[in-house]
Order: C-alpha cells, then sequence, then structure tokens
C-alpha cells in the first residue's frame, strides 16, 4: 500500500464559499496570495500499525487522573441528567474513561448515524469545529461532515504501478490551472479527478466528496484610480453518465470606487483589461481579443468549442461593464492518468493534439441530463416509449422529459 | 422533652483525619445519613459520630452549607424526575459557595452523595453541568485537566462512525 495526495483545488480558501476557514490564528498567517498547500501534515500513520488501543494503559499510568475522571459512574450519569444530548457528547468525546461511563450509545443522540435529526447533527459539527484546525479540515454542508483539506489516498498496488507507468511516459504529473498563469483560481490534478470518481464507482469509502472540486469566490483587481475590477467565479461539478463535467462561471464587472465628476479619467475598457490580464479557461484558450466576435453578435448562450480539449465556452457581454463568461470541460471518467481525456485537457503548449470528439455537447449535458451513472439512464430508457417519455402512473403525468437520447448518445 | 429554652442540642462528627466537630444537631441532620445514624443510636447519647470518608475541610464547608440552608424544607419525593432535573439554574448564596477549586468542588460532591444531602448534591451536579455545557471536547479537557487517552486512530473511528468526519 501506498499513498498519494489529494489536494484541494480551490486556491483561495479564505475567499472561497465552500472552504472557508474559521480559525481567527491561521488567518492571521495567512499568506497574501492565498496560498494553500498546507505542509504541516499531522499524523500520517500507515494502516498497519493501529494499536490494540484498550490494551494499552500507558497513557493512565503517567498522568494523575483529572477528578471528575474518579468520579463514581452513577455522579457522573447524574451531572449529565443536566446536560444538552449535545454537551453529553461532547463530556464523552474528552476521554477513555469518561466515554466508557457513558456508553456508546450517547454519541449516537447527536449524530445522523444514530437517530439525530440533520440539524442536531449540524449542531454537533457547530461545536466539533471548535477543535478542528481549519487548515486541515473543512466544512462540506451538503455531506454534513468534516473533509480534509489534503488527504491521503491508499492505492492498491494495481493501480500504483499503472500510475508509474503513467508518470514514466509523461514525465512529470500535470494539472490544470485556471485563471491568471502567475496566481490561478483553481487547479485540476488527476489524484483530485480520480478521488472524485473512485467514490462514484466504488461508493462512500473510497476517494473524496464531489463537492471537494466546487469553488465560489471572488477577486478584485485595481484597475485606475477611481476602478476596480471585480471577478466572480464558480466551479461547479457534476457527474453526468460517468463523466465528470466541471461548470466553470466566471463574471468580471466594472465597480466604481469613488464618485467622479466634471473629471476626466482614462477609463480602460473591461475588454481591454481582459486582453491584457491573460486569463485562462482551459489550457489552450485564453481570453483573448478573437473571442470577442461571440459576445457581440449572439444574443442567446451559444458555445464554442477548444480545438483541443473537450472544452466548451460561451461568452456574453451584458452590459458594458460585465462580460460573462461560462465554461463547460468534460473531464471524463479519470480511471486513468491516460484517460484520452484528460490527455486532452492537461496537454498544452507544443504537445496538444487536436481533440477529435467533436460531436458532444458538454454544456448541454450537463445542463439536460440528470442521471448520473450510464446504467441509469438505461434503465429509465428502458421504461420511457423509446423516445424518452414515461408515463407515471402514480402521479398521472407524463415525466422523464429529461433523457436526451441524442444528447447521450453522442457522450 | 426539649423545649425552645434550653440550649440547641449538638452532636460531635469525628471527620477521618481524626478532627472532632461540634455541630447543632438540627445541623447535623441535614444528612440523612447522619439523622439515621442518630434516630438509631436512640435520643441522646453523647457519642462522637465518626464519618470516615470525609476529612476535616470538606466536612467544614458542607456543615457551613448545612447551616445556611437549615431551615429549608425536606425535598420531596415527588418533584425527584422533572421540575428538578431540567433546570441548573442555581441561587446566589449557592453559586458563592461553590466558587472553590475543582479538588473541592469534587470532595463536596462526593462528601454530599456519601452523607446523602440531596439538595447539596444537586447544586454542586449542576455547577459541574455549568461548567461543562456549550464547550468542545478539546475546551472541556482544559477545563478539567483531562488527558485526552484516545489514540488518533480512535478519535478518528469515532469520527467517521458517526459521520462528523471522514477518515483520511
Amino acid at each position: 500500500m501506498r499513498t498519494s495526495i489529494i489536494n484541494l483545488p480551490c486556491r483561495s480558501h479564505r475567499g472561497c464559499t465552500y472552504h472557508k476557514h474559521w480559525n481567527s490564528s491561521s488567518a492571521s498567517n495567512a499568506s497574501p496570495k492565498n496560498s494553500t498547500r498546507i505542509t504541516t501534515s499531522t499524523f500520517h500513520l500507515p494502516r498497519g500499525s493501529v494499536r490494540l488501543s484498550l490494551l494499552n494503559t500507558s497513557f493512565s499510568n503517567t498522568h494523575k487522573l483529572a477528578p471528575i475522571q474518579t468520579l463514581p459512574p452513577e455522579l457522573l450519569l447524574s451531572i449529565c441528567g443536566y446536560l444538552s444530548p449535545i454537551s453529553q457528547t461532547s463530556l464523552a468525546l474528552t476521554c477513555r474513561s469518561i466515554a466508557f461511563t457513558l456508553g456508546p450509545s450517547v454519541c449516537k443522540k447527536t449524530s445522523k448515524a444514530g437517530k439525530a435529526s440533520w440539524w442536531m447533527h449540524s449542531e454537533m459539527l457547530d461545536v466539533l469545529q471548535k477543535d478542528f484546525k481549519s487548515e486541515e479540515w473543512w466544512r462540506c454542508e451538503e455531506c454534513l461532515n468534516f473533509h480534509q483539506r489534503v488527504k491521503a489516498s491508499q492505492q492498491s498496488e494495481e493501480s500504483l504501478i499503472k500510475g508509474l507507468l503513467d508518470r514514466s511516459k509523461n514525465g512529470r504529473p500535470r494539472a490544470i490551472q485556471f485563471g491568471m498563469p502567475n496566481d490561478p483560481l483553481y487547479i485540476l490534478d488527476f489524484e483530485l479527478i480520480k478521488g472524485v470518481m473512485d467514490r462514484h464507482f466504488l461508493g462512500p469509502a473510497h476517494g473524496v466528496c464531489l463537492n471537494t472540486m466546487k469553488c465560489q469566490g471572488s477577486r478584485t483587481f485595481p484597475l485606475s484610480k477611481a476602478t476596480n475590477v471585480v471577478l466572480k467565479y464558480d466551479f461547479t461539478p457534476k457527474i453526468v453518465l460517468d463523466s465528470l463535467l466541471l461548470q466553470s462561471t466566471y463574471s468580471f464587472q466594472l465597480q466604481k470606487t469613488m464618485f467622479v465628476r466634471n473629471v476626466k479619467l482614462d477609463e480602460i475598457s473591461i475588454k481591454e483589461f481582459l486582453a491584457k490580464l491573460g486569463f485562462w479557461i482551459c489550457k489552450h484558450a485564453a481570453v483573448v481579443e478573437d473571442l470577442w466576435g461571440l459576445s457581440t453578435t449572439s444574443k442567446h448562450e451559444e458555445f464554442s468549442k477548444c480545438e483541443y480539449c473537450p472544452t466548451e465556452y460561451g461568452m456574453r457581454l451584458k452590459a458594458e461593464q460585465n462580460i460573462k463568461l461560462q465554461v463547460y470541460h468534460n473531464v471524463g471518467a479519470g480511471r486513468t492518468a491516460k484517460d484520452p481525456k484528460w490527455l486532452h485537457l492537461s496537454r498544452g503548449g507544443k504537445e496538444r493534439k487536436v481533440y477529435e470528439g467533436k460531436r458532444e455537447d458538454i454544456a448541454q449535458a450537463y445542463q439536460r441530463v440528470y442521471c448520473s451513472t450510464k446504467e441509469e439512464f438505461e434503465r429509465q430508457m428502458a421504461r420511457s416509449d423509446g423516445l424518452g417519455n414515461y408515463f407515471d402512473r402514480s402521479i398521472k403525468m407524463c415525466t422523464y422529459k429529461t433523457l436526451p437520447l441524442r444528447l447521450a448518445d453522442r457522450f | 422533652m426539649a423545649t425552645s429554652t434550653e440550649a440547641p442540642k449538638t452532636v460531635t462528627l469525628t471527620t477521618s483525619d481524626n478532627a472532632d466537630i461540634q455541630v447543632e444537631r438540627e445541623v447535623a441532620e441535614r444528612s440523612i445519613l447522619i439523622k439515621n445514624l442518630l434516630e438509631d443510636l436512640g435520643g441522646d447519647s453523647n457519642e462522637a459520630i465518626p464519618i470516615p470518608n470525609v476529612n476535616e475541610a470538606v466536612m467544614k464547608k458542607v456543615l457551613e452549607w448545612c447551616e445556611q440552608h437549615r431551615k429549608d424544607p425536606p425535598a420531596s419525593q415527588d418533584d425527584d424526575s422533572d421540575s428538578r432535573k431540567k433546570s441548573t439554574d442555581i441561587d446566589e448564596w449557592d453559586q458563592k459557595f461553590m466558587q472553590v477549586d475543582q479538588e473541592m468542588l469534587f470532595e463536596i460532591i462526593l462528601a454530599a452523595n456519601y452523607l446523602d444531602i440531596k439538595a447539596l448534591l444537586d447544586v454542586g451536579c449542576k455547577t459541574v453541568a455549568n461548567m461543562i455545557k456549550g464547550k468542545s471536547p478539546d475546551e472541556i479537557r482544559k477545563t478539567f485537566n483531562i488527558q485526552n487517552d484516545f489514540t488518533p486512530e480512535e478519535e478518528d473511528q469515532i469520527r467517521r462512525e458517526n459521520e462528523w468526519a471522514e477518515d483520511r
């Protein structure tokens, strides 16, 4: 067994809606660039070394027991009579002897694994959050769970050999950076994609949560003395028919920072700003002048495709001061690092090759297909009339209008 | 029978460290243990009562509480479960009384339990409960100076089983 490291893709944890920090202490030593690679790894004990801790009594010998630990069980229980379930759980989590007295059922009262309601579980997380270092954990509101920011994933021998083979051919492991090349917003590497898809294919014990890839935040660029450009970005992953799709939305907005009258200012337009910024939406396409043709002519969302990778992008000029970019990537199934989709995505510069799968509509699939696995799609298809319609007797309505067959076929 | 003009009856308690404490019988009888003992010994015995589980300092503290609460009506058996259990409000005098170091606090609780002084035991438990309320496990450890003897693996396992945090 060997471990590989899965990093959060988000590069601005302090600003990201999903990966916020909560420790005030950590905020003070935050590096100005919001860089987030955490190097203080805690205990990375290998699996095999788990001690038989019930036999291990060295702790109790070295430390004098606190008075509360010497209370007879009935007194501890009568103290608990005054405590809420959450406080009882906190007390039980302090040490082994108290946990033993209160019994294993006490934790179940505040956990959704037991009988607790989701809000009780959530309140328990609030309490536990005080002890969790936000450099190491992030709280996933959808899972009602803490995830690790940097996770070591176990690899089987087989996939390890595969990984070594992949590496030997490609040289170094690749990552895709989105945004400015020297200060990216988001970094996608293959370990992360594999982790996310491991969970999809193998179940909750494996990999990482899909929401790990979710990011949302904003950046401000000072443009002139009186104007800022505010960039709002949002990354949302979705698994469609066993492929991982990533939707990213960038919105650039001019923002006046002061009220100016009767003074002539050198105003730079947002287009000029973007052209200078060098903003990369995939490894092959940066926001440059030649993309502007799109924005002015089309009122609807029309997507153009990247020539070298499964990426679609659309751009809209809402007003003179607001530009919205919508980008869809098809990252593929993430089973091996030699997945053609991933190779196309991650090969930039001279290594790039023309992408063949041009007929797939990534944006459409993202928006219209609601089946995460092919199996489910086929099951629903089998129940339908062949065109994706199904009359549900129990609700007396036609359902499954979301089975766009041709769209799925192209996938 | 004793009348009100007579000097109040006293009893002598011998604590674990062999100190004799003279105390009014009415005060001592806040302790159900002592009350029962006195009744068993019969009327006017002047024998010292040994209290082998409580030392002098703690006994004095407990008697100070009994002195203050000597006129309290005896707790009835009915209000045992409901109203008493829920509230952790403590009256002002008791709060001040309980402002002692932790060792003493737990000694008082143990003594109240041994001497069977229900009201004092309740006050003690409430005081401890108030110290725990709203705190995270780590904060509780710091408050009571508890050594965390879970191994990291065990902590992980508990968090995983309860779906609070994912295993690494």
